[in-house]
């Protein structure tokens, strides 16, 4: 039993290596070619955890040899257009002009209703409100609505807006992220004065810390009656 | 670029181990047929029969190791079943079995890194 205990860590182990060479993407927008490597990988992991008859190194070489292959595989495709279209295909622009294209939708095999489906799940209700549409290579649908009829932006009302910039969190659960402190140009005493306003004494009773460019802080304290 | 060079690393790594286990397969499994060759001698001529059982059990207890790693374990209890029916056979003095068991084994080894050659047929 504990060897398939060890079995089972080991190949978790290689699986997450796997799964972090192929890259930061989610599930649904992983091309045609990291969905397959990623449904082989974990079947391949499977068979030598639940079968200790036959040797780990028969889940440990296919494993490897996939992401060396989709490794390569993907950076052939950034270096040439011809690998890239082969491997993940060209987006096809189904709506242009606010017209389907209807040999487009034939030859990427996607019918009317797939249309009208994703069009309502991304809140466009009418057709003559779209001026074009791309199915994408990972099988989303990019939608471009026309300009009368899309989302008013600040620009629209000529109103200047402050640049957002993504906060820095300073405190993570009860520890200090001295980096991104450093990054906000604040120091430990600082970081004190502002919990104290909050109630807190001590950084390892705040849950979460952050500031951003404009000065906003946000911190909360941990649940009480959780260990700081 | 990092994770191409890995890949690299990783594929010239592969490519030796795939060398190495095709030879020391051959190697081992070639060794012990040999060791139960001295059997069948021992059996046949009459010879120190219990020392070469015992030359044999200590040479299979090596290699076993080894080809556990590399092969199916399946392949390799068939083989330790085959050597130790053979040892039966001749502690009851049975050697036409014995040595049935022991050509058994022998075909058994030799097939071990068959399994993992190289060929269409195992590709396929």
């Amino acid at each position: 039993m504990i060897i398939s205990f060890l079995r089972t860590i080991i190949l978790y182990l290689l699986v997450i290596a796997a799964i972090r060479l192929m890259g930061k993407r989610q599930i649904g927008e992983l091309q045609p070619s990291e969905l397959v490597v990623a449904i082989m990988i974990s079947d391949l992991a499977s068979v030598p955890m639940s079968d200790i008859a036959i040797p780990l190194s028969n889940g440990i070489i296919p494993i490897l040899t996939l992401i060396i292959a989709e490794v390569l595989l993907s950076f052939l495709s950034l270096k040439s257009e011809t690998v890239r279209n082969l491997l993940t295909g060209k987006p096809s622009i189904v709506i242009r002009n606010g017209v389907i294209d209807q040999k487009e939708m034939r030859k990427s095999r996607y019918n009317l209703e797939d249309l009208m489906e994703e069009l309502r799940l991304k809140d466009y209700i009418a057709l003559s409100d779209i001026f074009m549409a791309i199915l994408e290579t990972n099988g989303e649908l990019t939608v471009i609505p026309k300009s009368d009829k899309r989302p008013l932006k600040a620009e629209d009302f000529q109103i200047r807006t402050p640049q957002e910039t993504l906060p820095h969190v300073i405190i993570s659960d009860g520890k200090l992220r001295k980096e991104h402190l450093k990054e906000a140009g604040k120091d430990e005493n600082w970081v004190k004065k502002q919990i104290a306003h909050h109630g807190a004494s001590d950084i390892r009773q705040v849950f979460i810390m952050t500031v951003d460019n404009e000065q906003n802080i946000f911190v909360q304290l941990k649940n009480k009656g959780e260990k700081p | 670029m990092k994770a191409v060079i890995v890949a690299g690393v990783l594929l010239c790594l592969l490519i030796g181990l795939f060398v190495v286990d095709d030879i020391a397969m051959e190697r081992i499994t070639e060794q012990m047929a040999q060791q139960l060759d001295l059997v069948r001698e021992a059996v046949e001529q009459q010879g120190d029969v219990p020392a070469a059982l015992t030359a044999t059990d200590e040479a299979w207890d090596k290699a076993s190791e080894w080809l556990l790693v590399m092969a199916n374990h399946r392949d390799v209890d068939n083989v330790s079943r085959c050597i130790l029916t053979m040892r039966t056979h001749l502690y009851y003095r049975q050697d036409k079995d014995a040595l049935l068991e022991l050509e058994t084994a022998k075909f058994l080894l030799r097939d071990i890194p068959k399994k993992e050659k190289l060929t269409l047929v195992n590709i396929f």
